[in-house]
């Protein structure tokens, strides 16, 4: 072992603190990457329903440009279908109307669980602007079955085979979906014509979903049908994907933003204080090394390196921390949808690692303070 | 030729009305393998002198040399080099380093002193058998009691074979057998290094060990063997 790597084991305390810093920084990880997660997992479910790749085009009504906010009275009349897909390279029109819909479960009497949630009204079952995928059941087949995502199922305490009841009327769940969580609320999938009932809407839908022959452009085909109806407007998959995160991450990534920054500085100022208060406790040790003749630079390289196995320790717990978190998240607690990427990980612990050097360089200035004579004190 | 020496020394600590001359012309030497004892009362200046004579002090006048290179002629990066590769300490407590094994830390001397890997693992482990102390090589120093610490620290003090052995009360705070243990140690394993050896202490027990005695009164060294 060379003199940093000895000196860095020399400053190990076998008492706590060092564990106590290394498990801050693990909770600091810990917090980054669920925020980041939360983050990532609420853009996810976005994309996987607004992006999904059989609608190729998306025709809202003015004002209207994603699901989440807008004018919900403004909406597409049905009989626009019919021109739309007279358009050169359209294969298949189809209207998805939204809603937010109070939903509770039968057997909650007394309502204490009714969650307003964003109704999806299509053609089931197979329809375009459906679920994106299930976790367990299928499609809803008729007026009385509804597609649920899981985390509200599991919030209305209901699953497969279970009856929940929307605008009064009991319907059987059929399915759980996944990636139709964002965090703020929760998708569920119902006939067309139920949601347009329950909404008081007739002939009219939120949006018409449309799918292109793959040979198209679908931005000239979009061109196209905004030059034929420039009352409504026109989006390509990406656009309106883009518009979605746009909305869905506005108010939350400041937040996010805002608590991730404050992690990170708290994992500073505990490993910048570890630092010093190694030093202060060490002024003997530090007193002696000086005396036998070790160099500033080693002094300082073993110090960082200690700092540095603290922040390495730290950032590894809280990472597999972090992943143990989302799976036990989405096994017990499915409501709060986490999505741990690898790149996030690795971000986190670049941040913590350098963040944590910096830190320990304010206390190692006090090294140079240091009186070597203090070793011959008794 | 000797291999400690301080010609005219004068020392002052503190700072203007606070400052106090420690050091008054003080002159000594030491040669290779001599063992001297520095004795005097608490507040004379030994631990002053010893800082001095290891390049940890600068002195206001005079000239020290040590193992033949004057450090007050040189730079703070130079003055460490020499102290880590010529001098070897050995303080009242031993000052070993708690998350070092007593072999780690005789090593880390032997290492700092700019001795290989190799060359440092044989001469600790050396060392450690000369002393007693194999059998505590893989014991931090909580484990180890307070005759076999200051071993250790007598060990980390020879480990690089340095020309000159500074002691501040090496058996200060140990028991008579104890005491009598690591003051023979470190005297005789210095000898056999052919180390110059100088010893601060108040302990009428490390005299048989010395060559020589001097005393440290009112800044002034004075010889006590006679």
């Amino acid at each position: 072992m060379n003199v940093s790597g000895l000196l860095a084991r020399a400053l190990r305390n076998r008492r706590g603190r060092p564990w106590l810093t290394a498990l801050g920084v693990a909770t600091c990880t810990v917090l980054v990457l669920t925020l980041a997660g939360a983050f990532h997992s609420v853009r996810n479910s976005m994309a996987s329903y607004a992006g999904q790749p059989a609608v190729d085009l998306w025709i809202a009504p003015p004002g209207s440009d994603n699901l989440i906010r807008g004018s919900f009275s403004s909406l597409v009349p049905l009989a626009l279908i019919d021109s739309v897909r007279s358009i050169p390279g359209v294969q298949q029109v189809q209207p998805v109307l939204k809603a937010f819909l109070p939903i509770q479960a039968l057997t909650d009497s007394l309502g204490e669980h009714r969650y307003t949630l964003l109704a999806i009204g299509y053609r089931v079952p197979d329809g375009l602007g459906g679920p994106p995928a299930f976790a367990a059941g299928r499609p809803p087949k008729g007026r009385h079955q509804i597609a649920l995502d899981r985390a509200a199922a599991w919030k209305l305490g209901v699953g497969v085979g279970d009856t929940v009841v929307l605008g009064g009327r009991k319907i059987l769940v059929s399915g759980l979906t996944r990636g139709t969580n964002i965090l703020a609320t929760q998708f569920f999938f119902v006939d067309l014509t139920a949601a347009a009932a329950i909404a008081g809407v007739t002939d009219k839908a939120s949006f018409l979903v449309v799918r292109l022959d793959p040979a198209f452009d679908p931005a000239r085909v979009a061109r196209e049908i905004g030059d034929r109806f420039p009352e409504d407007m026109v989006f390509t998959r990406g656009e309106f994907l883009a518009n979605n995160e746009r909305e869905v991450t506005a108010g939350f990534l400041p937040l996010l933003t805002l608590i991730a920054t404050l992690g990170i500085a708290a994992a500073s100022l505990l490993v910048g204080l570890l630092v010093h208060g190694v030093i202060e406790e060490r002024r003997t040790d530090f007193a002696m090394l000086i005396a036998l003749g070790a160099s500033g630079r080693s002094l300082t390289m073993g110090v960082l390196r200690y700092a540095l196995t603290l922040v390495s320790i730290g950032v590894i717990t809280g990472c597999g921390t972090a992943w143990a978190l989302e799976a036990l998240l989405d096994w017990r607690i499915p409501v709060i949808p986490l999505s741990v990427a690898p790149r996030d990980a690795i971000g986190v612990a670049v941040l913590f690692v350098m963040t944590g050097l910096v830190a320990a360089l304010a206390p190692l200035i006090s090294l140079q303070t240091i009186d070597p004579l203090e070793a011959f004190r008794p | 030729m000797s291999t400690l020496s301080l010609r005219a020394v004068r020392m002052t600590r503190g700072h203007g009305r606070r400052a106090v001359r420690v050091l008054e012309d003080i002159t000594l030497e030491v040669h290779p393998g001599e063992v001297v004892l520095l004795e005097g009362p608490s507040g004379s200046g030994k631990t002053t002198l010893l800082g001095v004579a290891g390049g940890l002090l600068t002195p206001d006048q005079g000239d020290v040399m040590l193992a033949g290179q004057p450090i007050q002629a040189v730079n703070n990066d130079a003055r460490r080099r020499i102290r880590s590769a010529k001098v070897g300490f050995v303080f009242q407590r031993a000052n070993l380093l708690d998350g070092l094994t007593a072999r780690e830390n005789v090593l880390l001397m032997a290492r700092l002193a700019g001795l290989t890997q190799n060359a440092a693992e044989l001469e600790t482990t050396r060392l450690l058998a000369l002393l007693d102390l194999a059998p505590c090589a893989g014991r931090y120093p909580t484990e180890l009691s307070g005759g076999e610490e200051q071993r250790v620290a007598v060990a980390r003090a020879l480990v690089h074979r340095p020309a000159v052995v500074l002691a501040d009360e090496p058996t200060g705070s140990l028991d008579a057998e104890a005491g009598r243990a690591v003051a023979s140690s470190l005297t005789s394993l210095a000898q056999e290094q052919y180390a110059a050896v100088l010893i601060c202490t108040h302990d009428a027990r490390l005299e048989p060990f010395a060559t020589r005695r001097l005393q440290l009164r009112d800044g002034r060294v004075f010889d006590a063997s006679v």
